[in-house]
């Protein structure tokens, strides 16, 4: 820790300016932790009055923690390039960005757990890490991430666990999109979806399609089914199952071109009619 | 496929009032009835027509069901609790009046299958004195503000819209979003004026509790901005233009060696214009912004607009708010620009117009840019 009092003070030094632009900061519910206790970080960032919109960098963990969970519920980050990966890796990276920007001291980004598993100094912290500018240019900033450190001690009682979330809550509604691009997936029909959970935070996605399986999936899901004469089906579900379900009907697409179709019938019978009227008309004279 | 059934009907009513078409009638006026009923069944007919499709859209090869699909793939008053449903009958999900946020009471289910929380009860009970207060709670928020007279505001919840709704001709607006999920959120609201331009987008993190509606007042959108000339003839002028709340007076700043401060004042449709001669700004690209201001209140910056001064005049085309990161040109850029940007994430040889920086690659900054020019 002394280490890293020893670089902010050189910085500050020869710093004429402002510091910083964006802080990135950890807090825990934990101020003592022992092996075997689950011990849950929220990661912060303060802007320093920027407005920022995008936040890169890699979480990192000592050893002896183990990456347990990572929620997003309440998450400033509307939208995950990379989310971080829960793995027995130290590193997870992550990307997101935060649509219109943030200007704020207390924007947490994400809300990690980790196991402690030896004994020793345990740490978290963020490793090449961007924030940008909202500037639309991408702008970077001069970021600082403080990192969380605890010393792991013994003769604390009985392992502490993670609380107990109550969430019957589903998660927000959400209006998927099927589009296509020729730059993504050869132009063939794709869904995209996404939405959130305040709660628990979303676990996974599930798309169904027509006589298909549903399957978990991610946003961009290439639609098996490509004449899209099915329905669609995207289920949300958060960590404590909770599934909000929206439905793209199929038969809305086919309804705008059968009318066409009608249409056409129709005019065409009314044309008929008039040539025979006509013709009927003629002879009559 | 209601809407299927009705749609057949109409063509029915229509074949018969053609059959019927009385044979005797003279020349013209069967000419016209047949065209009459032509053009009442295109009307009828065709997509994007009056007739009362579902709300369902079809342009530029996007289409997106508005649907909440818990009205369908569950049975509401079946007893069951099933997705979609917060209840169902006497099946609650374990929930009660604390879990939703109260300190006692009964929950019940209503016919909709939602949480009927009337019996519910919250605060009371200090000092000896007797029961609660039974409320109707209704989680969310209301916004108000200033925006542009008689257009429209977009409020996106976490980047994605929740409502549009129309501000008054004295550029005041308020609106209500409920049937929000306790939490924080980020709330963004943007306007366009009538050129198409849009203005940048102004955001506020709300933390939403239980059973309250977040009140939000006093936000102000910040001032479209336009320039006449993507490159000015040194000497020559430029106008700058756009659209604020009525009667604000706009500051203009020219990003320059020294910045230049201009100051108008928008008349009663919230229009504004500043003529400026160029004579003083070098021969390079400058950058101008634009804030309003409104009994003491400060708008943030439009969003940042570029000009060249240099040796001839171009004109820049109106509207020329080119929406840089709206990937598969439908007029926005939201979660489908996000998702083909996400797909070309740092893979090689990206498309041009993905890459949006066009420094070769995607990364994190054309997310950012992307992120800066958002619609939802």
């Amino acid at each position: 820790m002394r280490k890293y009092f020893i670089i902010l003070f050189i910085i500050t030094l020869f710093s004429p300016l402002k510091l910083w632009a964006a802080e990135l900061y950890f807090e825990s519910n934990s101020s003592q932790i022992q092996v075997g206790d689950v011990v849950v970080v929220n990661l912060f960032v303060n802007s320093k009055g920027d407005d920022i919109n995008a936040i890169e960098g890699t979480l990192t963990n000592s050893g002896n923690l183990q990456l347990k969970d990572v929620r997003d519920g309440g998450s400033i980050v509307s939208f995950w390039v990379s989310k971080p990966l829960v793995n027995n890796e130290p590193t997870h990276f992550f990307s997101g960005i935060i649509p219109g920007g943030y200007q704020g001291t207390e924007g947490l980004i994400i809300t990690a757990s980790f196991e402690v598993m030896h004994s020793g100094q345990a740490s978290v912290n963020i490793e090449n890490l961007q924030v940008l500018k909202n500037d639309g240019l991408g702008t970077g900033t001069v970021s600082l991430a403080i990192p969380w450190v605890s010393k792991v001690v013994e003769g604390l009682g009985k392992p502490k666990t993670v609380d107990v979330i109550i969430d019957n809550i589903l998660p927000e509604k959400f209006t998927p999109t099927v589009s296509r691009s020729v730059d993504l997936f050869n132009n063939q029909w794709f869904v995209v979806f996404s939405t959130q959970d305040k709660n628990s935070g979303i676990d996974h996605y599930e798309v169904c399609e027509g006589d298909f399986d549903c399957e978990q999936a991610s946003s961009p899901y290439l639609l098996k089914n490509q004449k899209l004469n099915k329905d669609i089906i995207i289920k949300a579900v958060d960590k404590k199952g909770n599934e909000r379900v929206a439905i793209i009907v199929a038969s809305n697409i086919s309804n705008n071109y059968q009318k066409i179709a009608l249409f056409v019938i129709i005019m065409l019978i009314l044309v008929g009619g008039f040539v025979i009227y006509k013709k009927y008309h003629v002879k009559r004279l | 496929m209601a809407t299927s059934s009705y749609h057949n009907k109409n063509i029915i009513a229509t074949v018969f009032l053609i059959l019927l078409t009385p044979l005797e009638v003279s020349r013209l006026r069967r000419l016209s009835m047949l065209l009459g009923i032509g053009l009442l069944t295109g009307l009828t007919l065709l997509p994007g027509s009056v007739y009362p499709v579902r709300n369902f859209i079809i342009s530029n090869e996007v289409y997106a069901s508005t649907q909440e699909a818990s009205t369908r793939s569950s049975v509401c008053g079946d007893g069951v609790k099933e997705s979609g449903e917060q209840c169902d009958g006497s099946d609650l999900a374990g929930a009660s009046c604390t879990s939703q946020g109260y300190t006692g009471g009964t929950l019940s289910c209503s016919a909709s299958c939602t949480f009927n929380t009337s019996a519910c009860t919250s605060g009371g009970g200090g000092g000896g004195g007797g029961g609660g207060v039974t409320i109707t709670p209704e989680t969310g928020i209301t916004i108000s503000g200033y925006a542009y007279p008689s257009l429209e505001v977009t409020l996106l919840k976490d980047a994605q819209v929740a409502l549009v709704t129309t501000v008054g001709m004295d550029g005041r607006f308020n609106a209500s979003l409920i049937g929000l999920s306790a939490g924080s959120y980020i709330f963004s609201v943007y306007s366009e004026d009538r050129l198409g331009i849009r203005s940048a987008l102004f955001s506020f993190p709300v933390i939403v509790t239980s059973g309250a509606k977040a009140r939000v007042s006093g936000i102000f959108i910040p001032p479209t901005l336009g320039v006449d000339k993507s490159q000015v003839k040194k000497g020559d002028v430029i106008n700058f233009f756009g659209t604020t709340t009525p009667s604000s007076v706009v500051n203009i700043t020219v990003n320059s060696f020294n910045n230049i401060i201009l100051q108008t004042n928008a008349n009663d449709d919230g229009v504004y214009l500043q003529a400026y001669n160029t004579s003083e700004l070098d021969k390079e690209e400058h950058t101008v912004q634009a804030r309003a201001v409104l009994n003491g209140q400060l708008t943030s910056n439009s969003k940042v607009v570029t000009f060249v001064v240099a040796d001839s005049n171009i004109t820049q085309p109106i509207p020329h708010d080119i929406t840089k990161a709206d990937l598969n040109d439908d007029g926005r850029v939201n979660i489908v620009d996000f998702s083909i940007a996400a797909y070309w994430y740092k893979r090689l040889s990206p498309p041009a117009s993905v890459d949006l920086n066009t420094d070769g690659k995607v990364d994190i900054v054309d997310f950012s840019i992307m992120a800066y020019n958002w619609t939802g």
